[in-house]
């Protein structure tokens, strides 16, 4: 829950000239693996039972969970999401998927033009999921607002990814950056608006390191492959097992640079940010997660499916207990901002159109 | 005196105020504000729903709130009510016993549903489907036939007549049967096959044409695919395979199906309703050649040749569809028994009938 929608207070340090205490609160969180099985495996059920209605209300109390089971600085996070809003969300969720189904059965040339449609909204649905988010997280009592038109997603969200298609990439850790910043600078706690900064550089590091090991792989699996061909190419047998397990060395590995990138551009993220005087430190680190998504996945198939809850909790422990807000004076000076600002005169559509969709990010 | 500590938020600053919470009858109390104590009716009171051992939070008309542990006498809560479908979740989520109830009947209605709620559905709702619907679709096929080498076929013109003729009859005065029109087409890359279209052309190749030891066989492979059509098996298919795999992805949470575990069983259970269909068009083929004079017994004798000649597939049947038919034995015996015990044993006798 505190992937994109942070909380932290900030004093106001304008007012107070001598120089403001610092200190690190560390989020704890209180989730049991027992608990949460009861309402994980009862918003399954339910779920079944219903087909798929309460799914909206388990998604609810899943985040709920969570949220509250994160204490940062004595207060716990609240999530407050309406059941029927998500339901709302996921109805036209299901309604899209429903028509690129059939259409794709029956009808190509509509199926084409609902996946241009639907790519072409993709930028203004993670706005309205990123404000639909934030608005129904609060803590201590006041919410966080993500407050960018949807217009302004396409630079980050499009003709960043259009310019790092055209550069191979090279442009990658531009476009990441751009995205965080548009994430991170979108978010308000209170009247308090995030920022961000952060140096290219910086996210070029990762993207190098990954690049590197990427080309290495590449070069020593055309190696091996170039020297074991001829001599096994009568062995159909042979040369297929040799293929399969190059094949899959190539995966493992590309599944690793992949989890490496998201790991080290979400550190990155979190530690350019900042609120009012308030920072962040989040120290997640690669092998560690990796470790434990590739055990939480043993796990869940070896259970089937049963251990889903205590993954979660695990992970959600983790998370917490490698992030750090870093607060420098009062945490108790947030100010709510008042709504009737001018120029939000868009706000009854946003409402209308304010129903929770998920997208991952 | 029922106390509980607290702490409570304007909702206009971050700042917290300890405080102490007092449920009377009828108001709620709370001392601590600015060193003061404050009284709201309780009935314009909210509290977020109970939830594993997380605090509750009390909403307070004006916008304040107080965060709380949650205890044993926030259970008599008498102000704005929480929603029922929490409080039953609530309820079921701390009883491991009630759960474990609860799951296995999930598993059984979960399957009733699948095996007889689905089809049913897909039934009725093919019955709405507009015939424009059913020729796109088509067209999607025929086009995929054209590419893979289906031709016009090579019988001669009197033949072709006669095989047409033939099946006018079979089916005529029968349901949707205006729709139905018999393709003949040559297709070495298919072999002796045939198939329906969800719009009403059904194909018969020229290498089972061949194949067939009579006429009568023939009319027996084209009432099956006839029956198909009546049926409206095409689109109840789809409709089937298609909610099967939005079933699966709602409850394992993966709308876009693409994983494994939404796709293996989405697709183990479609082929189940399609040997579902094919049983069902075989039963339609039966009834349809005993009225007209037929034995069912020519199904059982080209689905030997078919088996003969293909040992490894199932029989006739669409494209790309062949494991989704029921075992071919099966089928015989079923047409065997629907011949009646009359026919039973020795060479068919096409003339016993009626």
């Amino acid at each position: 829950m505190l992937d994109v929608a942070p909380a932290s207070p900030a004093g106001d340090f304008h007012s107070s000239a001598p120089a403001p205490v610092v200190v690190s609160h560390r989020p704890h969180f209180s989730g049991t693996t027992g608990e949460f099985f009861g309402i994980w495996f009862v918003n399954l059920l339910l779920s079944i039972v219903t087909l798929g209605i309460y799914s909206a209300w388990a998604k609810v109390r899943t985040h709920r969970y969570f949220y509250a089971n994160t204490q940062l600085a004595g207060s716990s996070f609240e999530y407050l999401a309406s059941p029927i809003a998500i339901l709302k969300g996921r109805l036209i969720a299901y309604a899209v998927v429903i028509a690129l189904i059939v259409s794709s059965r029956f009808a190509p040339m509509l199926y084409a033009a609902l996946i241009l449609v639907v790519g072409l909204l993709m930028p203004a649905l993670i706005v309205m999921s990123l404000r639909f988010r934030a608005r129904n997280s609060a803590w201590r009592g006041l919410t966080f607002r993500f407050d960018e038109d949807a217009g302004s997603a396409y630079g980050p969200f499009m003709l960043w990814g259009w310019l790092t298609g055209l550069t191979v990439s090279l442009l990658y850790p531009v476009m990441k950056k751009r995205q965080h910043e548009f994430i991170v600078e979108g978010h308000r706690f209170g009247h308090k608006r995030f920022s961000y900064r952060a140096d290219t550089g910086a996210y070029y590091v990762p993207y190098g390191i990954a690049a590197g090991v990427f080309v290495v792989l590449a070069v020593v699996l055309g190696v091996t492959f170039a020297r074991f061909a001829p001599s096994v190419a009568t062995d159909k047998a042979a040369f297929a097992a040799r293929a399969m397990t190059m094949v899959g060395a190539f995966y493992v590995v590309l599944l690793g640079l992949v989890m490496f990138l998201r790991v080290r551009y979400a550190n990155l993220l979190w530690n350019s940010s900042h609120l009012g005087p308030h920072r962040f430190e989040s120290t997640a680190r690669v092998r560690d997660l990796a470790w434990i998504y590739a055990s939480n996945a043993v796990a869940i198939v070896c259970t089937l499916g049963l251990a889903v809850p205590w993954a979660k909790i695990r992970l959600a422990r983790y998370r917490a207990d490698h992030f750090m807000l870093v607060a420098s004076g009062d945490m108790d000076e947030f100010v709510a901002a008042s709504e009737s600002r001018p120029g939000a005169a868009g706000s009854e559509l946003v409402d209308a159109l304010d129903v929770g969709l998920d997208i991952g990010l | 005196m029922i106390e509980l500590p607290g702490r409570w938020f304007d909702g206009r600053s971050s700042r917290a105020h300890d405080v102490r919470v007092e449920l009377l009858p009828g108001v709620l109390g709370v001392d601590g504000i600015d060193g003061m104590r404050h009284e709201w009716p309780i009935d314009g009171v909210g509290i977020t729903p109970r939830l594993g051992n997380t605090p509750r939070v009390l909403s307070l008309p004006g916008g304040g709130r107080i965060e709380m542990a949650d205890s044993p006498l926030l259970a008599q809560w008498a102000g704005r009510p929480v929603s029922p479908i929490e409080r039953g979740a609530d309820w079921l989520e701390r009883r491991r016993g009630a759960i474990a109830v609860a799951a296995l009947a999930t598993v059984l209605s979960t399957v009733v549903f699948l095996h007889a709620g689905v089809p049913w559905l897909a039934e009725k709702a093919a019955a709405h489907i507009p015939p424009v619907v059913e020729r796109t679709a088509s067209a999607q096929v025929v086009s995929l036939l054209t590419r893979t080498g289906v031709g016009a076929t090579t019988l001669a013109p009197a033949r072709q007549l006669a095989i047409a003729a033939e099946f006018r009859r079979l089916v005529a005065g029968e349901p949707r049967a205006r729709d139905m029109r018999l393709r003949l087409v040559h297709a070495p890359g298919i072999g002796a096959n045939a198939f329906a279209l969800p719009d009403g052309r059904i194909y018969l190749t020229d290498e089972l044409v061949a194949l067939a030891g009579s006429d009568d066989e023939l009319m027996a492979v084209l009432a099956h695919e006839a029956g198909h059509h009546v049926h409206r098996h095409a689109m109840r298919q789809a409709l089937e395979s298609s909610s099967v795999f939005l079933l699966a992805g709602v409850l394992l949470g993966d709308v876009s199906g693409s994983s494994l575990a939404v796709s293996l069983p989405a697709v183990l259970l479609s082929n189940g309703f399609s040997r579902g269909h094919e049983r069902e068009a075989d039963r339609y083929a039966f009834a349809l050649l005993k009225r007209r004079g037929i034995s069912p017994r020519a199904f059982a004798d080209i689905m030997r040749r078919l088996m003969k000649r293909e040992p490894g597939s199932a029989g006739a049947g669409p494209i790309g569809y062949l494991s989704t038919h029921p075992p071919t034995p099966e089928r015989i015996q079923a047409a065997e028994s629907a011949a009646g015990p009359g026919t039973a044993g020795g060479p068919r006798r096409p003339d016993d009938l009626q």
